[in-house]
């Protein structure tokens, strides 16, 4: 008891310094808990965050054909055998928490009965008609509807021109007037006003067999074998249409339309982890499906799946069992997904699901902070074919500058941990250190350590709990200011302009930032702080109590006497410091190198701030961002329209380096070379061109699978080249990308096109082109050759947008791409598609015209660089400060270790001014050599002394010296007396 | 005639929590030529007073008058750097100067050239008894009683005819110690010095020509 309040006395007793350091470490609980409580805050956000949102990558394969929803695509299936191990790694890889493929089947609901448009064949049908004749110019035969098998709308009693598939013009005899025939096929838009009808034979499975039935049949050689046919044809295409697509899920909030809110739910919920777990027979439809049943969640459809092998809808349908399912959701209609079932995939286990069709093959769930990881493995699949898209809501937007934040915050801690120490040092170095004297005494008293300890500790603990608790109050008090400023903070990260970014795509949401701080992180941050008081009191006092006075004194070796000569060169003022520096080496070498590290170590700072800095302006420089007109979902480039008007406002805002739009021109079909590359004319019989419109639509229909042709404002910056530069690109002698647009006839060609058909270069080649639902030959001479690793077969033609007919001036354009050197101007262009009439992908809001700047990559780059240098900035300015601050204590130290020596020349009379004069010189001179040298150094490797660097140093030897000045300026105020007094 | 008159001098030590007087009107006059010791016990004033005559502190009440001129009109820098030499009982030698520069800097400081100031320290410390390779080491490279004797190098380099020594054989063994003060006493009588001693030790007191013992911050003897 008696030390302790002894201890306490102490502290009392000088109540200045007691205040002073009650001062320091309250300031310092204030900041040390506001550090904590930021740090927590924004660790807890990025922690709800990360459950909040989810991160899925949509694994797609893009093969040559055009991507098919329900197609069977061969080639993937076989991509997808042959690469079965790199998916099985990419599933397995610890940054997946799991894969969900994505599994067809088709869902009848009982008493479905579908009347959309997005149907599997809306217009296919099954139905007796009764000839009544035949038209000459259209070579179609008029035909009234008797009987329908199936068929979406109510043809009874309609008329219908009617055409059949193997019919030709030598053969409109083929169907007999006034008779009735069986017939199947499609109902097709045709030139004239009637409905329009083409018969051609259609094929369903009947157990393993194909069963095709011929497109006309006459009622009286209709077999009861041939009828049932017929009638087993129209249910298949009744099933077919009546159905909608089923998605079984292990987590519906991953499936893309869920989890990128393209389907939001209307009413009811989504599926509950029980129900997935307990394999609960319940499903989401769509509000179409709901509208056709009258149905409302919580009510129940008898499903049945119908799955076959290949094509979703293609062969031999078989069904499942029907079985009773609640609706426990209904989702908004979305054109994309008009008559969706999903179920839980348990639920379907028995359910013989097809995954081997579409070119959607699964949906990872990766772990939010992996992404990149994953994605840069999953890239090295992506020459195969497979396409990965991430999707995170948004996460990173949001977490990044809070996860910049939380390392700000950790610093600053850092910060607040250094200050501590050092303010605890000085704290005891003052209160227990100058203190030796009354510990020896209370040694040679008989005071045990414990009792010793105990008396610092008391005093400490007077100083620092009060100040602790105060200090975690006021830090409290504080929180919500801080907050404030946080969130500002945060928000001023986050404003970020991502119109029309490939980036932008998955932002979907935002969690908001809802700081919470359990008081328990004050009352840690304040045991933390007393609990270092504590331990510094204990360390201290153990070192005063193993002090001098009670170890045996050691008595000090005489320093080795060498040659030293006194001075004979130097005189005057400056003497002293230049001996100084001389005669004291170790004083004089610690500072130079101190000061020299320090040159170095601003230098090495400044010179990665600039690194940063360089790398990211050459980025800058270097990137040429490309972008283009699209569809809703981003994805398509072709096939769009673009008009005229849009293509000038995007002209006239003058940011884009470069716009291309191109134009497809139907197909082409290779008739011969009329004139070789040496010039030679070749007799080639003209084309055949059929004349009739029956021919024509015959013709336009065989031509769909020839070779297309688009005209191009630009080979290079062409859509066939968007997504991959040619691997190989020929001109003709004396062309090049600017001649071929000298003639409206050059094309440049597909090499494998060019080997199949016999071109050479520099041949002109006679096509027949399809376009516009007419049929023309022309005459094409062949500049240039190419080959992409995708294998396109697209045929190049020059637009001239400057000698265009009105006609198609007005019509516009299939597609538009754009690039960008000017990197600046990224705002701009954000301004001038909008201005343009474009919207953001995945925005319904607007004009229905797409956009969508490829930047993903460039803005993941730049803003990777952008915060590491924001970090480097915090960093490297809080290492300034705190390089300034032990500039400043140990220039500080440095002088008032030389308090003697001051007293002594104030005592021989030497004048104030004069010892200021000395020590101030030699201080200037070690700080200013040992700086010099290091930028001495620097300079010798080649490294750059930028201003910033310069200033720097500056900067710290101003700090130094006015640290020594102000020193230098209390000592020799201090009377000479007091210090020559004072014991040795 | 006295070259140092102390005059009713009175001091106190002002802290925040007490004033103590530690001279009450003390009254002397020292004169050149002599060896003058003051005794008395701890806290008997006897440094303070020394301090006092040296320009370290100037008197609360009274005057110290140098050859008839207060003290307190002087430019006390002035009166340390060319009138009063002291020697401290830790000899106080300015440790990155060697004893010759020790000895020399005094000089310097009275503007003696470079070179003359050294020649002439040179001579003092061969005066005070040392060999010649003591010119050229630090002074932790000397002993205590070394030290001392450049300490009074030092002191006698400023021309000065004061010279105070504040125990100045309080941290050496008694053969040093005899040294020392046969060279102060020399330095009285052979060089006209008007050495004032403060001390303990009653040989040196004895020794003196004149004795001043203080008791309570008063001189209550003179002989």
């Amino acid at each position: 008891m008696t030390a302790i309040k002894n201890g306490m006395k102490t502290a009392l007793r000088t109540p200045g310094k007691t205040l002073l350091f009650s001062l320091i470490l309250t300031a310092l609980a204030v900041l040390i808990c506001l550090s904590f409580c930021v740090f927590s805050a924004v660790r807890n956000y990025i922690r709800d965050c990360d459950e909040y949102y989810h991160t899925v990558v949509d694994m797609e394969f893009i093969g040559k054909e055009y991507p098919e929803g329900y197609a069977y695509d061969e080639t993937m299936a076989s991509v997808i055998q042959e690469h079965q191990s790199e998916i099985d790694a990419l599933r397995h890889s610890d940054a997946v928490i799991r894969f969900e493929p994505v599994t067809h089947a088709l869902a009848g609901i009982e008493g479905l009965k579908r009347s959309d448009r997005f149907v599997y064949d809306p217009d296919a049908a099954v139905f007796y008609i009764y000839v009544l004749g035949y038209d000459e110019n259209s070579g179609s035969f008029l035909a009234s509807v008797n009987d329908v098998l199936y068929c979406r709308e109510d043809f009874r009693g309609k008329l219908i021109m009617m055409r059949t598939a193997s019919m030709n013009i030598d053969e409109r005899q083929s169907l007999d007037l006034g008779e009735t025939y069986l017939i199947c096929g499609h109902f097709f838009q045709s030139l004239t006003s009637y409905s329009a009808f083409f018969a051609e034979p259609l094929t369903y499975l009947r157990g393993n067999d194909a069963v095709t039935v011929p497109e006309c049949v006459h009622r009286d050689e209709l077999t009861p074998e041939l009828l049932s046919d017929y009638e087993e044809l129209a249910e298949s295409i009744r099933v077919c249409n009546d159905c909608c697509t089923l998605q079984v899920t292990a987590s519906a909030d991953d499936l893309v339309p869920f989890h990128q809110q393209e389907l939001t739910l209307s009413e009811g919920r989504l599926f509950e982890q029980r129900e997935y777990d307990e394999a609960a027979k319940v499903c989401i439809v769509s509000n179409r499906i709901a509208y056709a049943l009258d149905l409302s969640a919580g009510d129940r459809i008898m499903l049945s799946m119908l799955t076959a092998e290949g094509n979703l809808f293609g062969g031999k349908l078989e069904r499942s069992a029907s079985e009773q399912y609640t609706v426990v959701g209904i989702y908004n209609r979305n054109d994309n997904y008009p008559a969706c079932v999903f179920i839980p995939d348990a639920s379907a286990a028995d359910a013989p699901l097809i995954a081997s069709n579409g070119f959607w093959l699964g949906v990872f769930r990766v772990k939010n902070a992996d992404i990149t990881e994953f994605l840069i493995e999953a890239s090295k699949s992506e020459q195969y074919g497979f396409r990965f898209t991430a999707y995170d809501q948004g996460y990173s937007t949001v977490v990044e500058p809070m996860s910049e934040l939380m390392l700000i915050s950790i610093i600053f801690l850092a910060i607040c941990v250094a200050l501590t120490v050092g303010a605890l040092s000085l704290q005891c170095h003052i209160f227990i250190t100058r203190q030796r004297e009354a510990a020896r005494t209370m040694i040679a008293m008989g005071s045990g350590r414990a009792h010793i300890g105990l008396y610092f500790l008391s005093a400490a603990a007077l100083l620092s709990i009060p100040a602790a608790i105060v200090g975690c109050i006021v830090g409290k008090l504080m929180e919500n200011t801080v907050f404030d400023i946080l969130e500002r903070f945060a928000a001023q990260f986050a404003e970020q302009d991502l119109r029309f970014s490939s980036s932008r795509v998955t932002l979907v949401r935002t969690l908001t930032f809802t700081p919470r701080v359990s008081p328990v992180i004050y009352i840690a941050a304040g045991a933390v702080l007393l609990l270092a008081v504590f331990l510094f009191t204990l360390l201290f006092s153990q070192g005063v109590m193993k002090d001098r006075a009670v170890r045996k004194k050691r008595s000090r070796a005489p320093r080795t006497l060498k040659r030293v000569r006194s001075s004979t060169k130097l005189s005057g003022k400056l003497k002293y410091a230049v001996l100084s520096i001389r005669r004291n080496p170790v004083r004089t070498v610690a500072v130079l190198l101190l000061c020299l590290l320090v040159s170095l170590f601003f230098a090495r700072l400044t010179l990665s701030l600039d690194g940063y800095r360089t790398q990211l302006d050459a980025v800058r420089e270097n990137t040429v961002l490309k972008g283009r007109a699209t569809d809703y979902f981003g994805k398509q480039i072709n096939g769009l329209v673009v008009y005229r008007r849009t293509y000038d406002s995007l002209s006239e805002s003058d940011v884009l380096s470069g716009i291309t739009v191109s134009r497809d021109m139907g197909h082409l079909r290779f008739s011969g070379v009329s004139v070789t590359a040496d010039g030679e004319v070749q007799d080639i019989p003209a084309p055949n061109i059929p004349t009739t419109s029956f021919g024509i639509e015959t013709m336009l229909g065989q031509m769909y699978f020839e070779p297309g042709m688009i005209m191009t404002t630009s080979v290079r910056n062409s859509t066939v080249f968007y997504f991959s530069e040619p691997t190989h690109m020929v001109w003709l002698d004396g062309f090049n990308e600017e001649r071929f647009f000298d003639e409206p006839d050059y094309c440049v060609m597909p090499e494998q096109l060019m080997a199949r058909d016999g071109i050479s270069l520099g041949d002109t080649a006679v096509f027949i082109l399809s376009y516009d639902n007419w049929l023309s030959a022309i005459e094409l001479k062949v500049v240039g050759s190419y080959l992409t690793s995708t294998g396109d077969e697209t045929i190049l033609a020059p637009l001239d947008l400057q000698d265009e007919s009105p006609y198609l001036q007005n019509k516009g354009f299939d597609s538009l791409t754009f690039t960008l050197d000017d990197v600046s101007k990224h705002d701009a262009l954000r301004d001038a598609l909008e201005k343009a009439g474009f919207s953001p992908v995945r925005t319904s809001d607007g004009p229905r015209y797409y956009a969508v700047i490829d930047d993903e990559m460039y803005l993941e780059t730049t803003h990777s660089m952008e915060r590491q240098i924001k970090y480097v900035t915090v960093l490297y300015n809080s290492l300034y400060v705190l390089a300034g601050i032990i500039g400043f204590v140990l220039a500080w130290l440095l002088v008032s270790s030389r308090g003697k020596e001051i007293a002594v020349m104030r005592a021989l009379g030497t004048r104030p001014f004069e010892i200021v004069a000395i020590f101030f010189a030699e201080q200037m001179l070690l700080c200013g050599a040992g700086l010099g040298f290091g930028l001495l150094i620097e300079k010798l490797f080649g490294h750059t002394i930028g201003p910033q660097l310069k200033m720097l140093v500056l900067l710290f030897f101003a700090v130094w010296l006015v640290s020594s000045l102000i020193c230098l300026l209390v000592s020799v105020t201090k009377q000479a007396y007091a210090a020559l007094a004072e014991p040795e | 005639m006295a070259v140092l008159n102390v005059c009713d001098v009175v001091f106190r030590y002002e802290s925040k929590y007490q004033t103590t007087e530690v001279l009450k009107g003390v009254s002397c006059d020292f004169e050149e030529g002599r060896f003058y010791a003051i005794v008395g016990k701890s806290g008997s004033g006897k440094s303070t007073l020394l301090s006092l005559m040296a320009g370290l502190l100037l008197p609360a009440e009274g005057q110290i008058l140098y050859n008839g001129t207060p003290t307190s009109s002087l430019d006390l820098n002035r009166y340390r750097r060319e009138n009063a030499a002291v020697v401290y009982q830790s000899f106080r030698l300015l440790p990155l100067l060697t004893a010759e520069e020790n000895v020399a800097y005094p000089m310097e400081l009275r503007g003696v050239r470079g070179k003359e100031a050294r020649k002439r320290a040179d001579a003092l410390i061969r005066k005070v008894g040392l060999p010649d390779d003591v010119l050229h080491r630090f002074p932790d490279m000397l002993s205590g009683g070394e030290q001392q004797r450049v300490a009074i190098a030092r002191a006698i380099s400023m021309d000065s005819k004061l010279l105070f020594a504040d125990e100045p054989t309080g941290n050496l063994d008694t053969e040093s110690g005899n040294v020392i003060i046969d060279l102060l006493l020399s330095l009285a009588h052979n060089d006209g010095y008007c050495v004032i001693v403060v001390t303990h030790d009653l040989e040196i007191a004895a020794k003196a020509d004149c004795v001043l013992r203080m008791r309570d911050g008063m001189l209550v003897e003179e002989n």
